[in-house]
């Protein structure tokens, strides 16, 4: 399968202060990949990077195989992308924003969109300015969908919607998916989210890429581990691995990355306490990375 | 739909364009017909009407078309520039150049001329305004502005220059056309990432949200803003912020002084100050203003901060009127000791000695603080006022100049004094009553 996406040591910085730092991602055809990161992680960034709206300062990032910041024609109409805060034109009416960006792409799918407008009840004839923020979310999403593109690129999509327009987006993501063969690349706080939609999860942390791979293989990859010492101090194991560390009363407690049994063991045997394993969920990990 | 008519749309649906350029094709049949029952001073208070209202329409213009440049979706819908890019060079070409060869047919020669001629200047302002990216949209405003009143103010000069020199009104021409060229050509490559793109909008509440490293550069300047207690010294931290944006002031400095040296080199010229009382009124009455309103930007544009601050509505609002008022007063001293007294130090000292130069020193000073409450009063009916107040301040000069209010005679000064400060008093205060009301 092709790689629609690729970054390669993509590296990103505002003067001296670095935002991306050796970035390297590859995203198949047809993936639907999340990217999870605190606030200043260097999402946005990355996701404008990967459009050509900023300038890699070094690397490569290509998408469809062009050039982030040499787009052509076709593949930006190959693209559908949802940028977070943008309030396009607030004086034009909902439905003449939509007829507007419409005259850009000659593939335009006006059932879909009528359709998307009529389930998320939104009204074509009032103005961008008089939408809340979740209405104008569900406008730019329509507006990103309305040409059928082959990648989508969501910024924080679900941030300004209610829990209902929520579901339906996610539940449209997955529509979309197996309707016909499309890449989403969306970058969110919220783990549920991910978990319910994403193959994928790429967590940034300060600039780089910590960990990335399929939900399913990262929880059984990730495990948080507890030492029972009676002593409470914590067994000198080394850092290789190790996500996070800390001492809880008479508890160790170790989360660590690439587990598997045969290290239980070893652990076991390195500290002489007594171990216990347990599974983390998506946010669970994500909170342990950036404690 | 194409692109293009897309792109059209977005002009056909904004309301302060399509009235101004109501406005201004309203006007033109009107001049047609002055022209043809031979009412020259009809037509060229016409024409003046026109080109007040093509100023705004440029502003107006160059920030929409940087608006439609700096979204992200510029650089991801395929054509988006370029039908963007062709749609304001038709709208161009229509409104600038089309009126232009009409203003040049008509056969009172030298009128005509020189209003066309204004059109390319005030295309060099909308053009200002969006080419020079490196200075913000209100310090170009002022600049441009400034240099305009100056080139008003001195109409029969510049008539005589160009009427006498053809390559000095096609030069002018070719250089509007040049500039506007170079300025498409840097919008059609315009990218986030770019140096110039965080000051393209560069009022703040606009860089803050379209500009990721400048953002990354300055900081926000509303978290000390809540940490100063007066208004006062509220209204200076921004100053004090401004002087972060560091090409603006050099700006400013490559700017000042030839604006000011081309002002002294006529003051000190034969015909003297009191020769173009009505250039005099508007450098003296419109530049403090442009002053304050630059100055005051961002503390307006906070105001509903100021609002959470444990005091009544009432009093805020006194403050807010006298601290503009301070803010007006203390710019008018700066520009009539700039434009007035300083020159009369050095070329003119008789003047000095002279009752009519102080008195219309102080009518400017009261007319500003008129024209002030006026924007106030027009800023509190509709928070878009700057293109209304525009017309309303130029309406207000015309008004003067045609009823030929002698300036320099003490008893009309008088009078235009009390009518001034009455018709402040009675604007003042439904301001203030509206400023009490409103929501923000």
């Amino acid at each position: 399968m092709r790689n629609i996406i690729h970054l390669q040591d993509v590296r990103k910085a505002y003067g001296r202060k670095v935002i991306l730092d050796r970035v390297s991602l590859d995203v198949p055809e047809g993936m639907v990949i999340g990217l999870l990161g605190k606030n200043g992680a260097g999402k946005t960034t990355l996701l404008k990077c990967l459009l050509g709206l900023f300038k890699v300062d070094a690397g490569k990032s290509l998408v469809f195989g062009d050039d982030s910041w040499h787009l052509s024609a076709g593949v930006k109409a190959s693209i559908g992308y949802v940028p977070q805060g943008y309030r396009p034109y607030p004086w034009l009416q909902a439905g003449w924003l939509i007829e507007y960006t419409a005259s850009f792409y000659p593939q335009w799918n006006s059932a879909l969109t009528a359709k998307l407008v009529k389930d998320w009840g939104l009204d074509l004839g009032a103005r961008v300015d008089t939408f809340s923020e979740g209405e104008l979310q569900k406008l730019l999403i329509i507006l990103a969908l309305g040409h059928e593109p082959k990648l989508l690129v969501f910024d924080e999509p679900v941030a300004s919607l209610d829990p209902v327009a929520r579901r339906e987006f996610l539940k449209m993501i997955l529509d979309v998916v197996s309707e016909r063969p499309c890449t989403i690349l969306f970058s969110t706080h919220i783990t549920s989210d991910l978990e319910r939609v994403a193959d994928t999860v790429a967590v940034l942390r300060a600039g780089r890429l910590d960990l990335c791979g399929g939900i399913d293989v990262l929880k059984e990859s990730v495990k948080r581990i507890r030492f029972h010492c009676p002593a409470g101090v914590l067994p000198v194991l080394g850092d290789e691995g190790v996500i996070n560390s800390y001492v809880s009363g008479q508890q160790a407690i170790l989360t660590v990355r690439d587990y598997s049994d045969a290290r239980r063991v070893s652990l076991e045997k390195i500290s002489g306490a007594r171990v216990e394993v347990e599974d983390l969920n998506l946010e669970e990990i994500f909170l342990e990375m950036n404690r | 739909m194409t692109n293009i008519m897309g792109a059209l749309l977005l002009y056909r649906n904004r309301l302060q364009l399509l009235l101004l350029a109501a406005g201004l094709l309203f006007i033109l049949p009107f001049g047609h017909m002055a022209v043809r029952h031979q009412q020259w001073i009809l037509f060229e208070d016409l024409m003046t009407i026109w080109f007040c209202l093509w100023i705004p329409l440029a502003f107006q213009l160059g920030v929409m078309i940087k608006r439609q440049m700096v979204s992200p979706m510029a650089g991801l819908m395929p054509g988006y520039r370029a039908a963007h890019i062709v749609v304001a060079v038709v709208i161009w070409v229509f409104v600038a150049v089309l009126i232009s060869l009409w203003l040049s047919t008509v056969p009172c020669g030298v009128g005509a001329r020189v209003k066309s001629a204004w059109v390319f200047l005030c295309l060099g302002m909308y053009l200002a305004t969006i080419v020079i990216a490196y200075v913000s949209e209100r310090r170009t405003l002022f600049f441009g502005y400034g240099i305009l009143l100056f080139i008003v103010g001195h109409t029969r000069d510049f008539v005589h220059l160009l009427v006498k020199s053809d390559p000095a009104y096609y030069a002018l021409m070719g250089l509007a056309v040049c500039v506007f060229g170079c300025f498409l050509w840097r919008l059609a490559v315009l990218r986030e990432g770019m140096p110039e793109f965080g000051c393209v909008l560069s009022w703040p509440l606009h860089r803050s949200k379209t500009s990721a490293p400048v953002r990354a550069y300055i900081p926000h300047p509303v978290p000390l803003f809540a940490q100063k207690k007066g208004l006062m010294r509220r209204a200076f931290h921004w100053a004090h912020v401004e002087a972060e944006d560091i090409p603006g002031i050099a700006w400013i400095l490559v700017l000042s002084p030839f604006v000011f040296a081309a002002y002294i080199f006529y003051w000190a010229g034969p015909e003297g100050f009191y020769a173009h009382p009505y250039a005099n009124l508007l450098v003296l009455t419109v530049s403090p203003l442009a002053v304050m309103l630059c100055f005051c930007y961002r503390t307006v544009s906070f105001r509903d901060y100021a609002l959470l601050r444990p005091l009544r509505r009432q009093d805020l609002a006194v403050q807010w009127g006298c601290f503009l008022m301070v803010i007006l007063m203390a710019a008018w001293i700066f520009t009539s000791f700039l434009f007035g007294v300083l020159p009369a130090l050095v070329w003119h000292m008789r003047f000095l000695e002279a009752s009519k130069f102080w008195a219309f020193l102080l009518f400017t000073g009261i007319f500003t603080q008129m024209t002030l409450v006026c924007l106030m009063y027009v800023a509190s009916l509709k928070n878009q006022g700057m293109a209304v107040a525009i017309i309303l301040v130029y309406g207000g000069y015309k008004l003067l100049e045609a009823l030929g209010a002698p300036y320099y005679d003490l008893a009309a000064i008088v009078w235009h004094l009390g009518l001034a400060v009455g018709v402040c008093a009675c604007l003042a205060a439904m301001t203030y009553r509206r400023w009490c009301h409103e929501e923000v």
